[in-house]
């Protein structure tokens, strides 16, 4: 839709509404993001979102959407919508709100509204993929809050790492000690959880927009995604913990929560991006080899 | 047209409304300034600081 073409009849059709509320919730999140300094998740919501927008731009470009809905469906998304509003206008401004459970969950939530809004009961089947992506964006961030704590784990596997590189590292609890004077404490936040939940919503997106032919592979790549950000986390601690004695303080305060923290989520996904597009590369090899032959 | 279909724009534009309300609300909304920093989630000590801690 053109800008020279919005007239008074735009405002009579549907995909107008739905375009002009998909992104004033869109910027409502993204402003909120913005304004708790969550640069990570706000990055990764862009991303998320952007491919969203393509996939559905896609199906819109070969005629696959169907905007009608029953009045069930469309007054239950309203519902869904209008709760998530006043969820959001009852949001306190403070540093708190970067842990709020609602704020990772409201797209998905509005996705699944917008989705009942726009095309009913069967539009939650049209938009699997759609929804797929925005679950994978906050949900598992949430959930893994109340199931488990995997820092010790983390601790373990870096610790480990420091050993077999030829460094006098050992582990008590959840502290890393590398004599004379170097410990760190791998805490929660550390743990990695939020790098492997990056990755995994990565992997679910690329699975949607590039898919592979091979489902066994489908159901693997996540997994492998999860260990690519967890992998990435433990080299930082590692790092983290050859650097943490006093006279590197600036050095460390770069790393754990300076840009240097960020350049590790880069390589994740970097990493990620490469493991990627040598099995898209693999598998259009594989289709030329079967074509030639056939 | 499906009664759905009838009330669906109204029921967007109502939305629509409201969430622009709400993006207005969050925009001039102020963070309330945050605290002195927590510990460090990951914070350097010394072994000897360690060893002290641990005796406790």
């Amino acid at each position: 839709m053109k800008i020279s073409s919005l007239s008074v009849n735009s405002f009579k059709d549907v995909r107008f509404w739905l375009l002009a509320l998909a992104a004033t919730q869109a910027a409502v999140y993204l402003t909120i993001l913005w304004k708790v300094d969550d640069s990570a998740h706000l990055g990764m919501s862009l991303l998320f979102l952007a491919a969203v927008v393509s996939l559905v731009g896609d199906k819109h470009q070969m005629q696959q959407l169907s905007l009608s809905s029953r009045p069930i469906p469309t007054l239950l998304g309203g519902l869904i919508l209008a709760f998530v509003l006043v969820q959001t206008a009852r949001f306190e401004f403070n540093h708190r709100l970067i842990n709020n459970d609602f704020l990772r969950l409201i797209p998905i939530v509005s996705g699944f509204g917008l989705a009942l809004v726009a095309s009913g009961f069967k539009g939650l089947k049209v938009y699997k993929k759609e929804l797929a992506i925005l679950f994978f964006l906050g949900v598992p961030s949430v959930l893994v809050r109340y199931i488990a704590d995997i820092s010790p784990f983390t601790a373990w596997f870096s610790s480990s790492m420091l050993w077999y590189a030829g460094f006098n590292a050992y582990l008590n609890e959840t502290y890393i000690i590398l004599p004379p004077e170097n410990a760190v404490n791998v805490y929660e936040g550390c743990s990695g959880i939020e790098s492997m939940n990056y990755v995994l919503g990565l992997s679910i997106v690329s699975l949607a927009m590039f898919p592979l032919s091979s489902r066994l592979l489908s159901l693997v790549v996540p997994f492998i995604g999860i260990a690519i950000g967890f992998v990435v986390n433990a080299f930082r601690v590692c790092l983290l913990t050859l650097i943490s004695n006093p006279e590197n303080k600036a050095a460390f305060d770069y790393w754990h929560e300076g840009t240097g923290s960020l350049i590790f989520g880069l390589i994740a996904v970097v990493v990620y991006g490469a493991f990627y597009y040598l099995l898209l590369q693999i598998e259009e090899r594989k289709n030329k080899n079967l074509s030639a032959e056939s | 047209m499906m009664l759905g279909n009838k009330i669906q724009i109204p029921l967007l534009a109502l939305l629509v409304i409201g969430t622009l309300l709400v993006l207005a609300k969050v925009m001039l909304e102020k963070m309330e300034t945050a605290p002195p920093e927590p510990a460090a989630m990951l914070f350097p000590k010394t072994s000897a600081m360690l060893d002290s801690e641990l005796d406790k």
